[in-house]
């Protein structure tokens, strides 16, 4: 078991803090806070995700990932403290922000009377593309989805609607893409493929992943830094590497997550 | 294209693939065409009860009383105004539950705000592609209108009547779109979207049913089948001097019609076609001028409806969270 004073000094450590400069961190948030009444759902969160990551938003169900990435993707504001996402204010530049990211909420459903295609070409149009047609069946074809464009949402499985979502999401070359529990509801064969997809958007596109999960298997084999928040405060902060070798004697990365959080507990 | 242009598009897509009010077009469609049929076969039946009876006077060696029946073609749309009143509200109440509750349910709101897109694009659009499916539903109720008067013995209008089923047209868009707006703004503001339809259906019971019945149930004039002072033989100057003595209960009435959006839109339509029918000799511009504020009430709930709903989808924190 790792003592408590040995975890102080790793949690909420950033060894690429010092060494990036500040315009390569694509989400940058100072002390960000967001209260209802005396609840804190997020508490004094300070946070940088570097260009090309793809990071591991790790918490227990209830634990503030959603309502964090609600105020970094704009859609709620925060109660206090302040924050950058593609060097953009995400309290006064909101919709210079949202030109730049990609989102996919936890179980969204679409426009079920609307085909594929024409989800994508809605949203496309509204992200400021005019005519959208050939990034649509290009975002398709990347996904390998390109039978689904003349179906209607509601015909579709989890698993093929869960690609027209991140087809909706990077259909205007964003940033970086929020995701927010993609693997829910997903059979271990739809959870490969969309580990795949993710691997691939950050490999090919260069797109920076920023993705909530409470599963710590999906983190250990998609993410490059993770971070793991409990009751709204993030309680540790590292790359993945660094953490498999700070931890080295435990008997697995699942005993890892749950010492961190017991330690941070005590 | 505009993100407002671009959301209206998809709302009025949306709703021409409902199931739900393609069915309820053809029925309100249907209504209509019906009630101008049943209204024409009345007419002749009261034009044929005066032909027998004045063959009778004639044979007797006396002349009628009272003139032939005269045919005003928009006399015949009482129907059509009553079923726009009690199906319209209703189609505008759905429309703008639907249009919120299915975001809600979707979470596909998440996704249009995590677009460039503003609040008030996204209300403005949702009206917009309402705005024009109403349209759409009403001026082919009243292409029904025309088309029935033809089918019936080549009933043809005159300018005016045009102009008067244009303006029926118009006030009948801002009377469902009122029932909208009012829809969208509780489904938004409720936490529970069943919440919302309760209260709805509630304001549409009140508003729509309750109110204007007290206010006709107080009316004297509707105490006896056909008319009170008509049956006791009284013409105007006696009915007026006659409810003189009653202007307090009068007032109280017309106030009670008065908080009835329906009353208001039921007055100004019931006057442009004569259904009262003091208001067939009357000049358009006489009958806008005495009917002026109906009209406005109708138009100012449908701006301060569209203020509200762009206020409360603004203010809202839960419609994000939810």
């Amino acid at each position: 078991m790792i003592e408590k004073a040995s975890m102080n000094e790793i949690m909420k450590e950033s060894p690429s803090k010092e060494e990036t400069s500040f315009s390569s961190f694509v989400v940058d948030v100072r002390n960000l806070a967001k209260r209802y009444g005396d609840f804190a759902a997020v508490n004094d969160l300070t946070l940088q995700v570097k260009k090309g990551e793809i990071f591991g938003f790790l918490g227990h169900n209830g634990a503030g990932k959603t309502t964090t990435i609600n105020m970094l993707t704009t859609l709620l504001e925060p109660s206090s403290g302040s924050g950058k996402v593609a060097g953009y204010d995400i309290i006064n530049e909101s919709l210079e922000v949202r030109r730049r990211i990609g989102y996919l909420p936890e179980n969204v459903q679409f426009y079920d009377s609307m085909t594929a295609y024409e989800n994508l070409e809605y949203f496309a149009k509204l992200s400021g593309i005019k005519k959208p047609d050939s990034q649509i069946w290009e975002v398709l074809d990347f996904l390998d989805a390109r039978s689904y464009a003349d179906k209607k949402i509601s015909a579709l499985s989890k698993g093929m609607r869960q690609r027209i979502g991140i087809a909706q999401a990077i259909i205007h070359e964003p940033e970086i893409l929020f995701l927010d529990e993609p693997t829910t509801g997903l059979d271990p064969f739809g959870v490969k493929q969309l580990r795949d997809i993710i691997l691939r958007l950050n490999s090919q596109k260069g797109i920076t992943i920023f993705m909530n999960t409470h599963l710590l298997q999906e983190v250990t084999k998609t993410c490059s830094t993770i971070g793991v928040l409990n009751h709204g405060s993030l309680i540790y902060l590292d790359s993945l590497s660094n953490t498999m070798k700070r931890f080295k004697d435990e008997g697995s990365l699942e005993d890892i997550y749950l010492n961190i959080e017991n330690n941070e507990e005590e | 294209m505009n993100n407002r242009l671009i959301i209206a598009k998809k709302e009025f897509q949306d709703i021409f693939r409902s199931k739900i009010f393609s069915t309820i077009l053809v029925l309100l469609l249907t209504l209509t065409a019906t009630s101008i049929l049943v209204s024409t076969f009345i007419f002749k039946s009261q034009v044929s009860q005066y032909e027998s009876s004045l063959a009778l006077l004639q044979s007797i060696g006396k002349m009628p009383t009272e003139a032939a029946p005269q045919l005003f073609p928009l006399n015949l749309l009482r129907g059509v105004v009553d079923y726009i009143e009690i199906i319209g509200a209703i189609i505008g109440i759905l429309l703008g539950y639907l249009s919120i509750a299915k975001e809600k349910k979707t979470k596909t709101l998440k996704l249009l705000l995590s677009r460039p897109i503003t609040k008030m694009d996204i209300t403005i659009g949702k009206i917009m592609g309402h705005f024009l499916f109403v349209s759409i539903m009403i001026l082919s109720v009243a292409a029904i209108i025309l088309a029935s008067f033809l089918a019936i013995g080549g009933i043809t209008l005159t300018t005016v009547e045009y102009y008067k089923l244009a303006i029926f047209v118009m006030l009948s868009i801002l009377y469902i779109m009122v029932f909208f707006t009012l829809s969208f703004f509780l489904s938004v503001q409720q936490k529970s979207l069943s919440n919302a339809l309760t209260i709805c259906f509630v304001i549409w019971l009140v508003f729509v049913l309750v109110l204007p019945q007290i206010g006709d149930t107080m009316d004297p004039d509707n105490q006896v089948p056909g008319g009170f002072f008509k049956s006791m033989g009284f013409d105007k100057p006696q009915e007026e001097a006659v409810m003189a003595k009653f202007s307090n209960y009068e007032t109280t009435r017309d106030h009670i019609e008065q908080l009835s959006v329906t009353k208001h839109y039921e007055r100004t339509g019931f006057a442009l076609f004569g259904i009262k029918k003091t208001y067939n000799d009357m000049m358009l511009l006489e009958i806008l001028k005495e009917k002026w504020f109906d009209i406005v009430f109708l138009f100012t709930l449908f701006i301060i409806g569209i203020f509200s709903d762009v206020y409360i989808l603004y203010k809202d924190k839960q419609f994000i969270s939810s």
